[in-house]
């Protein structure tokens, strides 16, 4: 074959080129780090890595919510525990009163003794996390669940329905329960404030017709209180459980983030390595050619 | 030299009896001395053109002279050049050609799609990351639904996603544009180059009616000619005199010395066109640049448009069916204005121009009394292939205390309340069942939220008469639309009348106090889509963007002012977060494509299908590459110049002039001897 300088000068400039062009591709592999640096470079690695980089995004939402979820119940938790622990004192309070042999004053403090139980109670059952009410369920944030009215009755302004929050795909958890629920099968200030007339004996009733009063009151309060702690039960459940989904979540995360990096992260190894060879690729190319590219008859006939 | 010396011997020497000429003697170093000055000449042409693009290397013939006949002795007469040749190698011309224009199609194509992959590249701020924060932050919302900074927030994200889908709107209008005017200047650079092959078309014609081969001209057009089959598909036919007739997708450019001009236009569909300058009739461009460009112009490029806009559009009307169907913080509206008109509001709906598409289905419209709280549903019946603008207006009119009426200039819908009262379409139960085949004196309700996934009525059936609370052996039997039993409701005996009773799917039904009747009924809808029509998206009526199309998607500017308006309720409470809740389910569910993606899985693929075109040109770009070099090398080995063969030839061609002038010299030494020798006189 007849070889011209023309040809040598052409093949030089297009096999630079190309290694160049090369050598650019590994040299942006090796400082991303990343296999893919356009989507052309790999279409379905592409998509991979977006669908799990979605995944990464869409799970790190349900943590943060999981987060709230537990901050909510952990608080819902331990204000019902005071409130149970309200309510056993002024079970304590009655059975106390039930015995026979307390002055008519003792009798009046005792009854101002479970009146301020009934408060507290109240503003408990009022209690806020990050401005959401605990136990207002869907109602408004502004709306207090629990008022006291002009007869002096404790009326919830909350809503029925509890609040639940996306904690997964198609999975939800209550947060928010409803007051009425918690607070009001059996109503616990309506026995409370019964206790607390029983105690102080506001219908004057004879010291036997009043023990028995505080008694039947003292029944309705093992109710309520039963009630309230099993709302504690069904929320340490949910607690419980959102222990298990924050970890699901953390594993799932660990194992997208591996496969996205299985499909887009460069191997480092082998992209230093092509590195170094189209490196001497290219020098061996441009050497090549300043040595060919001189030798001329010109050179000679001098 | 050599001219002078021949001419003085012709008038001096005078013939030779035995038919030997002296004359002769020069003719044969004259003839060498000319053939090696045109050999020379032809090297130093070489030489100058060793890298003119197109030049093909050209050798001078040689051929012996025609011997002179003198007896039977046949004496030679020298040399003479029979003609100066082009190295050329047709068949891997025409492999070179074709591979020149293949590459060109390749290269017009991958350019345009590489920077649509750039417009549409996922890498930062691209619009499926922005469509997941949006998804992402309101499932956020969903865990304090009335926290008005985490409202604005989405609000936000809407407005990201919008203009994102407006930005990439234009920049792939300004890719098509800028096709435009590159197919301009191809289409100009083609018609300059078919004039300049008729102009040296004319000259090789000239030259070569006078016998010359012009072979300087030959490779000029050669490679002009080439040039254009670089733009676009060419025939060429040889036509006489070394001329070529050229055919460029299917008409003739240039015929002879004439040729014609082409023009690009937008033709019908907002097609892009090559025809002939004042024709309508578009060429068949099947490569080329052009054939490239308008490949991307007329296809590509538009699919990626219509894939986009198709999203804008899927994704709009998800958003927006879920916020017109859903309640604010503000509880129902009172005044609702459409943002998105019809063309003709006594056309049916389907051939009214709208973007986004309605389908038959029912449309539930809820009106609550503001003064009581007591809400009242109507199902309104929408058929887009029969009712117009005017008849859905009419129809929803229907409802009582609320009016609807259109703007035949806007082809808007407006839905206004009566005083004292509002209305959503949040498909909410109706606060008392229908009772009209009920004659107890026990009042039911129903309560609760609905969480099924299709629209159903519920039928409750008293089984047994007697007072509720009391008697025994008295149920409620609870059945769905198509007949199936749901539940069997204990109501007599060990029920506490007024207590909420679950029935499925989050409905509870309560009876108070009171007598009821064996067999009596009372129903209720129950909701879980309440447009199934897409009227109100449609139709812009409380939605969550304006705009039909990638161009023009943009946040309701009422919602960007307010957001407590963004719907994240469908009880009416503020605090409910049911309506955030499915908004943020639309992130997974397969909304897109007939039902197979989700909305950002459609964007990924939108550039995944651009990726995968750049990923074959790139693999077609860089072997045709590779082919081109080959054959330009056997091209360069057939006809380049090979400057060291020159400088060879050059070294022997001034040896053999250096001869033919020593052998001149030496005759006429010779002769003026011999004249010496018989004239001394001439001295």
């Amino acid at each position: 074959m007849r070889i011209t300088p023309q040809i040598t000068v052409s093949d030089t400039i297009y096999n630079a080129q190309q290694e160049t062009n090369q050598l650019a591709i590994l040299q942006q592999q090796v400082s991303t780090g990343q296999r893919i640096l356009q989507p052309s470079d790999d279409p379905a690695g592409e998509m991979q890595v977006l669908a799990g980089q979605a995944q990464i995004n869409q799970l790190n939402t349900y943590q943060t919510n999981v987060s709230d979820a537990q901050a909510k119940l952990n608080s819902s938790v331990s204000t019902l525990t005071q409130v149970s622990n309200l309510l056993t004192q002024a079970k304590d309070l009655g059975l106390q009163g039930s015995n026979s042999g307390n002055t008519p004053s003792a009798y009046q403090a005792m009854g101002e003794q479970v009146n301020s139980i009934l408060n507290e109670v109240v503003q408990l059952a009022n209690t806020q996390q990050n401005g959401q009410y605990l136990y207002g369920g869907t109602a408004s944030s502004t709306t207090t669940p629990f008022t006291v009215n002009a007869q002096g009755q404790v009326v919830y302004n909350g809503s029925s329905q509890a609040l639940s929050e996306p904690i997964g795909q198609g999975q939800q958890v209550q947060t928010l329960y409803a007051g009425s629920q918690v607070f009001q099968s059996p109503d616990v200030f309506q026995i409370l404030g019964t206790l607390s007339n029983d105690l102080s004996n506001v219908n004057n009733l004879s010291p036997t017709a009043q023990i028995a009063a505080i008694q039947q009151t003292l029944t309705g309060l093992d109710n309520a209180n039963t009630s309230v702690l099993n709302v504690v039960g069904q929320q340490s459940a949910s607690l419980q459980n959102l222990q298990a989904v924050s970890s699901q979540i953390q594993n799932v995360q660990l194992q997208t983030q591996q496969q996205v990096g299985n499909v887009q992260d460069a191997d480092m190894a082998q992209v230093v390595v092509s590195l170094q060879e189209q490196q001497n690729a290219l020098e061996a190319t441009l050497y090549s050619a300043s040595s060919v590219l001189n030798l001329s008859l010109i050179e000679f006939l001098k | 030299m050599a001219r002078t010396a021949s001419g003085a011997a012709e008038c001096t020497v005078p013939s030779s009896k035995h038919g030997y000429d002296a004359m002769s003697l020069y003719t044969a170093g004259l003839s060498a001395l000319d053939a090696a000055q045109s050999a020379m000449n032809t090297v130093g042409n070489n030489l100058a053109n060793a890298n003119t693009p197109g030049y093909h290397e050209q050798v001078v013939d040689l051929t012996e002279a025609t011997p002179t006949q003198i007896g039977n002795i046949s004496l030679g007469s020298g040399v003479q050049v029979s003609g100066i040749t082009r190295q050329i190698d047709n068949p891997l011309e025409t492999a070179l050609t074709n591979q020149t224009f293949a590459l060109a199609d390749t290269t017009a194509q991958l350019n345009t799609l590489q920077q649509v992959q750039t417009d549409l590249s996922p890498s930062s701020g691209s619009l499926n990351a922005d469509m997941e924060q949006f998804f992402n932050d309101v499932n956020e919302l969903a865990t304090n639904p009335s926290d008005t900074t985490q409202r604005s927030v989405v609000i936000g994200d809407a407005q990201n996603i919008a203009s994102t889908f407006n930005s990439l709107s234009t920049s792939l209008d300004q890719v098509q544009s800028g096709l435009d005017t590159q197919l301009s200047n191809d289409v100009s650079s083609i018609n300059s180059l078919a004039q300049q092959i008729a102009q040296l078309n004319g000259q090789i014609q000239q030259a070569s009616a006078s016998g010359g081969s012009p072979n300087d001209l030959l490779d000029q057009r050669d490679e002009l000619v080439n040039q254009l089959a670089g733009d676009i598909n060419v025939q060429v036919v040889p036509s006489t005199l070394g001329q070529v007739n050229v055919m460029a997708g299917g008409v003739p450019l240039v015929i002879d010395n004439q040729s014609q001009s082409l023009q690009y236009s937008i033709g019908s569909g907002d097609q892009g066109q090559v025809s002939l300058t004042g024709s309508s009739t578009p060429l068949t461009v099947s490569g080329g640049q052009v054939g490239g460009l308008l490949a991307v112009r007329n296809q590509s490029l538009p699919n990626v448009q219509t894939q986009l806009n198709n999203l804008a559009v899927a994704f709009s009307q998800e958003v927006d069916n879920v916020q017109a169907t859903g309640i604010g913080l503000s509880g129902p509206s009172t005044l609702l204005q459409g943002t998105r008109g019809v063309t003709n509001v006594n056309a049916p709906l389907d051939q009214a121009g709208l973007a986004l598409p309605v389908q038959a289905g029912t449309l539930y419209v809820n009106v609550t009394n503001q003064a009581t709280g007591a809400e009242t549903q109507t199902a309104v019946n929408i058929d887009p292939s029969t009712q117009s603008l005017n008849d859905v207006a009419a129809a929803l009119s229907v409802v009582p205390n609320i009016q609807a009426t259109t703007n035949p200039q806007t082809g808007l819908l407006q839905i206004q309340a009566a005083p004292g009262y509002a209305f959503d379409f949040a498909g909410q139960m109706p606060s008392s069942p229908n009772t009209s085949d009920y004659t107890g004196t026990a009042t039911p309700q129903v309560g609760g939220q609905y969480t099924g996934s299709s629209n159903d009525t519920y039928t409750f059936q008293v089984v047994g008469s007697g007072a509720v609370g009391t008697s025994s052996n008295l149920t409620l039997q609870v059945t769905d639309s198509s007949g199936s039993s749901i539940a069997t409701l204990n109501i007599g005996q060990g029920y506490t009348p007024g207590t909420a009773l679950t029935v499925a799917n989050g409905v509870t039904v309560q009876m108070a106090s009171g007598t009821v009747n064996n067999g009596d009924t009372f129903s209720t809808p129950v909701v879980a889509q309440p447009d199934s029509s897409g009227i109100l998206s449609a139709l812009g009526l409380g939605t969550f963007f304006t705009g039909s199309n990638a161009a023009d998607l943009a946040v309701q500017p009422a919602l960007v002012n307010n957001p407590s308006l963004l719907a994240g309720s469908r009880t009416g409470e503020a605090g409910d977060n049911s309506n955030f809740t499915r908004l943020g389910d639309l992130q997974n569910q397969l909304v897109y494509a007939n039902g197979t993606q989700t909305l950002s899985q459609g964007y990924d693929t939108l550039v995944g299908n651009v990726a995968t075109q750049v990923q074959s040109l790139t693999t077609q770009q860089t072997s045709q590459q590779a082919l081109g070099q080959q054959l330009q090398t056997q091209q360069q080995s057939a006809s380049g110049v090979d400057t060291n063969e020159e400088l060879v030839n050059l070294m022997n061609f001034e040896q053999e002039y250096q001869m033919a002038s020593e052998y001149i010299g030496t005759v006429n030494a010779t002769i003026q001897s011999l004249l010496t020798t018989v004239q001394p006189s001439l001295q």
